[in-house]
């Protein structure tokens, strides 16, 4: 009888901590889980980070060496970049859903979600751009391409600075994104200023001219969804709004 | 509990729809400083954006403070995704508004040769859209978002036509090359407001239908 009873104690010691193990287990495979998904959704904006990126530097090498080529390979890669929106539009619903995630992880996934926005923007503008590149060579050629080089080349330091203080919640890097895009404005206002004295002179140039004007322009609305995104970093390193106390935004020219 | 979670989600809702009131005051205040010439209004434009800056701090906030505190899920958490981003457009037509005002001075003496283009007429088909795409998110209504959807391709069109008809005037008329770089600039953001209702409207269907519009049914067109 005691015996029996012994056994039926031990027995239950062992559902309990069977029970206990369990539940532990669970606990842990589920936080493992949210840890993964959410490295894979940091991998994912990596990933399109990088190709907005090259789809910029792409579409400004077609109009630079007036390679048609080149711009309709950033055509066709828009589709990628929009395929990745929608994964990762759908990622962040998951984690939302089935994680509610607090604090900090979700500043992170909001964050991502509006990042991931901006980059499908950058997207559409290196194929407005790409499209310019098409129309521009089809033009007889005209002499300099203005400060474009020099604005693409800031252009994508900003992105990729965005998306690396993404990364590595990194507000020090977004501040300096922020300055740039000062520079990006001067520098998309004197283009302009300067195709259009080119128009006035030169009235067989005006088709070029106005090319590069879109071009410029799209640059300029790049550099500006780059310190959309450094913003919602500073945001979310800072949890803080700096978006509308930077004084004025840029308005383009 | 829930009620303290549903009163949340009503006041976010009414909050959206004072900034889509507050944004639809501002475009419309453009459009009439453009038109009719009135530095006055394009600084009242200016001005607004302000206050619009103020509410997407506001409902940014509030769809934080819901996620972090209510856990929504499902229906309510699509509804909480639409929220931002729509918020988010809310917040870009107003700097568009901005931007148009901010051309209103510089067009003043070629009030006439603006009344030539047909960018009154884009301008007003592209107010309608935002208002639509406003009232089907706020009237929970597919239909009106289907139709925003639509005149998109209209408001294109109608970009394309003032580009080619303004390239024209400035190879005939090179003083016309300042007024008319102008209006094309101005064009292009008409044709951005548009498209800023457009991805409303594809909110909306996204709402009520949770099925993604977006890169299927429509494609994209050339902007600038």
């Amino acid at each position: 009888m005691k015996r029996s009873f012994e056994v039926a104690v031990s027995l239950e010691i062992h559902y309990v901590f069977g029970a206990l193990l369990i539940f532990h287990t669970l606990g842990n495979a589920m936080q493992r889980h949210f840890v993964q998904e959410l490295e894979m959704l940091k991998t994912n904006i990596i990933k399109m980070g990088s190709l907005a990126e090259q789809a910029i530097a792409e579409a400004i090498r077609a109009l630079l060496e007036r390679r048609k080529d080149v711009a309709h390979q950033v055509l066709a890669q828009d589709q990628q970049i929009n395929s990745f929106e929608i994964t990762i539009d759908d990622q962040v619903v998951d984690l939302l859903a089935l994680q509610q995630p607090v604090a900090t992880d979700l500043r992170f996934i909001l964050a991502a979600s509006k990042i991931n926005n901006d980059l499908e923007r950058i997207g559409d503008h290196a194929v407005n751009i790409a499209e310019s590149a098409i129309q521009f060579t089809d033009l007889p050629e005209v002499e300099p391409v203005v400060d474009i080089p020099q604005m693409a080349q800031i252009t994508k330091g900003m992105l990729r600075d965005a998306i690396d203080g993404f990364i590595h919640t990194n507000a020090t890097i977004c501040r300096a994104v922020l300055r740039n895009d000062d520079i990006i404005d001067d520098l998309n206002k004197k283009v302009v200023r300067e195709l259009v004295a080119c128009m006035r002179e030169s009235p067989g140039t005006i088709e070029q001219s106005l090319e590069l004007i879109r071009v410029s322009r799209n640059l300029e609305r790049v550099a500006d969804l780059a310190t959309n995104i450094a913003e919602e970093v500073i945001f979310m390193a800072e949890a803080r709004v700096v978006k509308h106390h930077l004084g004025e935004q840029s308005t383009g020219s | 509990m829930v009620r303290h979670f549903e009163q949340e989600l009503d006041d976010l809702k009414t909050n959206l729809i004072k900034m889509g009131s507050l944004v639809d005051e501002q475009i419309d205040a453009a459009c009439e400083a453009l038109f009719g010439a009135h530095v006055e209004v394009a600084r009242h434009v200016i001005a607004l954006d302000r206050r619009v800056d103020e509410f997407d701090t506001l409902i940014d906030k509030e769809c934080q403070r819901i996620f972090a505190l209510a856990q929504p899920v499902a229906i309510d958490l699509r509804l909480l995704m639409s929220a931002l981003k729509i918020n988010n457009e809310l917040e870009r037509i107003g700097d568009i508004a901005v931007n148009i005002a901010e051309r209103v001075d510089p067009l003043v003496p070629f009030n006439e040769f603006l009344r030539t283009t047909r960018l009154h007429e884009m301008a007003s088909i592209a107010r309608i859209m935002v208002r639509d795409s406003l009232d089907a998110f706020i009237h929970n209504n597919p239909g009106l978002a289907t139709r925003v959807l639509e005149s998109d391709d209209v408001v294109d069109n109608l970009d394309r036509h003032i580009f080619r008809q303004l390239v024209l005037e400035m190879q005939s008329n090179p003083p016309n090359v300042v007024p008319a770089s102008h209006i094309m600039i101005l064009s292009r953001h008409v044709e951005r407001l548009a498209d800023h209702a457009t991805n409303i409207a594809e909110d909306v269907i996204f709402l009520v239908d949770a099925r993604i519009v977006k890169h299927n049914a429509f494609e994209e067109d050339r902007t600038v």
